[in-house]
This record gives C-alpha cells, structure tokens and sequence, in this order.
C-alpha cells in the first residue's frame, strides 16, 4: 500500500513542475474585454513607457489571431520602441464566451474595437493610440476610422481589406491572368487550365471560397517567397506553451457577412488623421493597385500620409520583410 | 484503413472477447480453475465483476497544459479478459492565460486484457464543464464610457469525450498492485463561440483497485 502511494504522490506532483509558464505565457498586461457575449484577450506587450500604443487588428476574421502576430520578428522589434495591443477579435483567434452568430457584423466588431481604445485609455492613462490593421483588419479600422478618428492618432494600414468586394473581383481578375501567363509558357498546364475552369463557373468569388485562395497561394499571392526564415513559425512553442489552443486551429463558422459586400473606398477622403499604407508589390489577395488608390484617396493632407510598397513582399510584408517594415512603422509613429 | 477498422473491430468486439476460454488465461485477473464447483466459479465471478477501482492521473489539454483527473471505475460486466467498464471522473487543467477548466463526467468504455499483463481500452463520455477565463481580469465597457471589472464566473459546458487507451498491469513485474494507463483523447467543449470546441488531451495514470489487500 505504501508503494502505491508513493506512485501515485510522484505522479500527481508532474502537472505541478509542468506549470512552469514560459514567455508567452507571461510577457506584458494581459486582461480580457467582454462584449455582447464575447470574452476577448487583449495582451498589451512592448515598450508602454514610450506611451504610445499600437491596437493589431489582425485579419481573418476566420482564423484570424492577434496573438501570432507575437511570434513575427517585426512586431518584436516594434515592441522595443512601442506598445502592441494584441486583441482577438469576437468569434477569432483565444476569443472565448459564447455570442451570436448574428453580432459577427462589421458594425459590432467596430463597437468592440472602441470599447477596446476604451479601456486601453482608461487602463494606460490615455496614451497614444495607433491602429495596424493587416488584411481583414484593414476593413475593420477603416470602419472605425470613418466614426472616431478623433480618439486616433495614427493609422497604419497592412494590405487592408476595406474594399473587400472590388479586391477580390481584381483578385480574380489577377489569377486568371496569371493562369494564362503559366499556360502559354507551358509551367503546370493542366493545374491551371482547371483553375481556368473554376474561375469560369464562378464569376464572383466569395470569402469561403477556399479554391480561389488555394491558386492564390499556388501563384505566391499571399507568400513571396514561401521558404523564407522570416514566415517560419515556432509551432512547437505556439502549440504547448503560449495562450494559443485548438481554438485557433478548428474555426467552425464562416463570416458570411463579407459576401454581402464591403467596399469603404469612395469615404476615404473622410478620413484625416495621419496614415501610412503598407502594400506587398505581389499581393494577390489585395492585388496592389487597390493600395496605390488607397493612398490617393484618403483625405489626409499629403505631408501627414505615406506609402511603401514592398518589392518582396505579398500579403504580408510584415512577416516577409520583417526589418523594413518594423522600421516604416517606428518612423511613421515616432512623426506623431 | 479497413485494416484500421478491422483491427478496432478485433480488439473491442465483447462477443470475441467473451469467447476466450478463461481456462486458457494468465493475465492479471487469475482464471477460475476448471475443477471448482460451478457455485464457486459464480461467486468468483461476481467478486471480479463487481470490483472498483480507484483512477488517478495526469491530464494534459493539448498535453502540456496541466491537470489531474481522479475517479471512480466499476466493472458491472465482464469476464477475465473483457471488461465493460463504467466510470465517474472528475478533473481539470489549467491553460495559462487561454482557461481553467473543471469537470465531472461520466465514462463507458471496454477493456481487453492480454496475458502479457497489457490492456486496451476505449471510452465514450458525457460531462459537465466549467470553463474560466484565465490569466486576466475581465472587464466591460459601459455605454457610458465607463469601465466596470467583471467577476469571472466562468460559463456552463457540456463535454462530450472519446479516449482510446493501452495500459499495463505492473503487479506482474514488481509486486505492487497498480496499474499504469496512457489514454490520449478527444473532448469537446460546447457551446463554445456559437457552435463546439475541440480539445485533444493526454490522460495518464494509475489504477488500483480499492479491495486489493
């Protein structure tokens, strides 16, 4: 008997010595926003002395995590000089609680984003607030700009989906013309002679269809340069020792609202507040020329907004160049 | 995968199992010997059927995140070799900064011994689950500006659960009366962000029974 219980005293003492936390687990403020049914981390990492704050909206929104943008090489070097707000977004990323499906509309992720500058003022004795929005984000921050630009200092935009509807018919647009390109120099004929025939029986494309994304991906539309040391991910860490679960992994629903239309274009001259547009030359997904457009349009006086292109780049020139763009962003924030 | 199938067949199939000749077997649970009266062979048959065991373990969200799990496991059917098993568990884990989760479950499942001393196993469950925020205050943001700290009492699951399992009854190679088990498994949290939540685990532990002298 004596035996048995000293088996299973050191068995039971294994779950204790597992709980040594690591970093991820253990960096900066970390608290959580509920809204509307929704229990949303915000992880607040990064230089906070410097008081001015960067709000990652991260893009998605399916699948989408503010929390892996940690991992990337150019927020940690941002972080060095400012804060990142790494929030999760409803129904996204470690978001948890149990909401409606019929709030997943880009009106409540906007409420949400201001009760998230909210309490970043009231938390952080109201620092200096910027948003990032990458991709999807990008939709999301141009929405909130167009209500309460004037709680914002700076606005910095990461191939941003705000004209979701007119970049996915360029989108299109752009793969059929690179399947032609591939076909006539006989590169994988018969791969894109179907994604040809895909492109012919759906004359729209939606953001749930998943073969459209997976010929993007083939062209190198939303990575450059695949291999790069800049896009590997510690999945080991992320997967076991960080806030990440399987949640992140199994996204169950779909954000249908997307295919109603989204396009905030024609109401960018509305918005004043300093901005920088960072567009990845390559990008597929949000084919370049809707940045340049971007840029001209907004209604930021020429010598308070920016644009940089990334010639590597697709997608996502934050994890591709990873240098350049950190430091396009810390001389952008350190302007204002 | 047929083969797959074919071989889960093989190793949960009661009928299969029940056909075993229990004077032919050595595992753990000694074969009743052929030369007792058919009275006695009843009676030492009840007594095994109707055995408890005591189930202590780690368990391990995503493996890593850390718990334990304690409980009860009853055997209301069963022979030497197969058992249908019946079990009452309680547990939790801590996934820093992700949640706390606490529950209490009931399992069924089979187990086929082997003469090695080795088992399988299989289970399906059916549970409570409380789910809490972890790693943070929770706060909300009134419409008026104000922001108000939330208390964190957690939310309401169910958890549905698979497990499928091997073990060993170490009695054989040193004497004491336990037995080890490694039981990966697939649970669900649900509703969880509108619809259910995957979560796959590691339990792992011991079992010994509660009237062993």
């Amino acid at each position: 008997m004596k035996n048995r219980i000293y088996y299973l005293g050191v068995f039971l003492t294994l779950p204790f010595l597992a709980c040594n936390k690591k970093a991820l687990q253990k960096e900066g403020d970390f608290f959580y926003l509920e809204s509307k049914g929704a229990v949303m981390p915000v992880w607040v990492k990064g230089n906070k002395d410097a008081k001015k704050f960067i709000i990652m909206l991260h893009g998605g929104p399916e699948g989408g995590s503010s929390q892996y943008y940690t991992v990337f090489p150019s927020h940690q070097r941002i972080e060095e000089r400012f804060a990142i707000v790494y929030w999760d977004q409803r129904m996204c990323g470690m978001s948890q609680g149990n909401p409606s499906m019929d709030n997943a509309t880009l009106e409540q992720f906007t409420e949400d984003l201001d009760k998230v500058v909210t309490l970043i003022n009231k938390k952080f004795e109201k620092p200096e607030i910027f948003l990032m929005g990458h991709s999807w984000g990008g939709a999301l921050g141009t929405n909130y700009l167009l209500r309460n630009q004037h709680k914002i200092s700076g606005w910095i935009e990461v191939d941003g989906g705000h004209n979701w509807t007119e970049a996915n018919s360029q989108s299109r647009d752009t793969m059929i013309a690179y399947a032609h390109k591939k076909i006539d120099a006989n590169e994988d004929k018969q791969y894109w002679n179907f994604a040809l025939n895909w492109y012919a029986e759906h004359p729209v494309v939606g953001i749930n269809e998943n073969a459209h994304y997976t010929f993007v991906g083939k062209a190198k539309g939303y990575d450059f340069n695949p291999d790069s040391d800049s896009l590997k991910v510690p999945f080991t860490e992320l997967l076991f020792y960080s806030p990440l679960s399987t949640a992140y992994f199994f996204v169950p629903y779909k954000f249908e609202f997307l295919n109603k239309g989204l396009n905030l274009q024609s109401m960018l001259g509305e918005i004043t507040v300093p901005s920088l547009i960072c567009w990845g030359r390559h990008d597929k997904v949000f084919p370049v020329s809707i940045g340049i457009d971007t840029y001209q349009k907004l209604g930021t006086p020429s010598d308070h907004k920016y644009i940089h292109l990334f010639e590597l780049s697709s997608h996502s020139p934050n994890y591709e160049q990873p240098i350049e763009f950190a430091n396009q962003v810390i001389e952008f924030v350190n302007k204002y | 995968m047929k083969r797959l199938v074919a071989m889960c067949l093989l190793l949960f199939c009661p009928y299969l199992a029940q056909c075993q000749d229990p004077n032919t077997y050595e595992g753990p649970e000694p074969a009743v010997d052929s030369e007792e009266s058919t009275e006695q062979t009843k009676k030492e048959s009840t007594r095994r059927e109707t055995r408890l065991k005591i189930t202590a373990g780690y368990f391990g969200e995503t493996m890593a995140h850390p718990g334990v799990v304690l409980g009860i496991e009853h055997c209301p059917y069963g022979n030497g070799r197969y058992q249908f098993l019946w079990g009452t568990n309680i547990g939790g884990y801590v996934h820093a900064r992700n949640n706390t989760t606490i529950f209490i479950r009931e399992q069924w499942g089979q187990r086929i011994t082997y003469k090695s001393g080795l088992f399988v196993d299989h289970f399906i469950g059916l549970g409570y689950l409380h789910h809490f925020a972890s790693g943070g205050e929770i706060f909300d943001v009134l419409p008026n500006g104000a922001v108000v700290n939330i208390p964190n009492s957690g939310r309401s699951m169910i958890m549905p659960s698979v497990a499928v399992g091997t073990g060993y009854n170490i009695k054989r190679s040193t004497g004491i009366d336990l037995q080890v088990y490694i039981r990966p498994e697939l649970f669900w949290k649900a509703p969880f962000n509108g619809y259910y939540l995957t979560h796959f685990a590691l339990n792992a532990g011991f079992l010994f029974n509660l009237n062993s002298k």
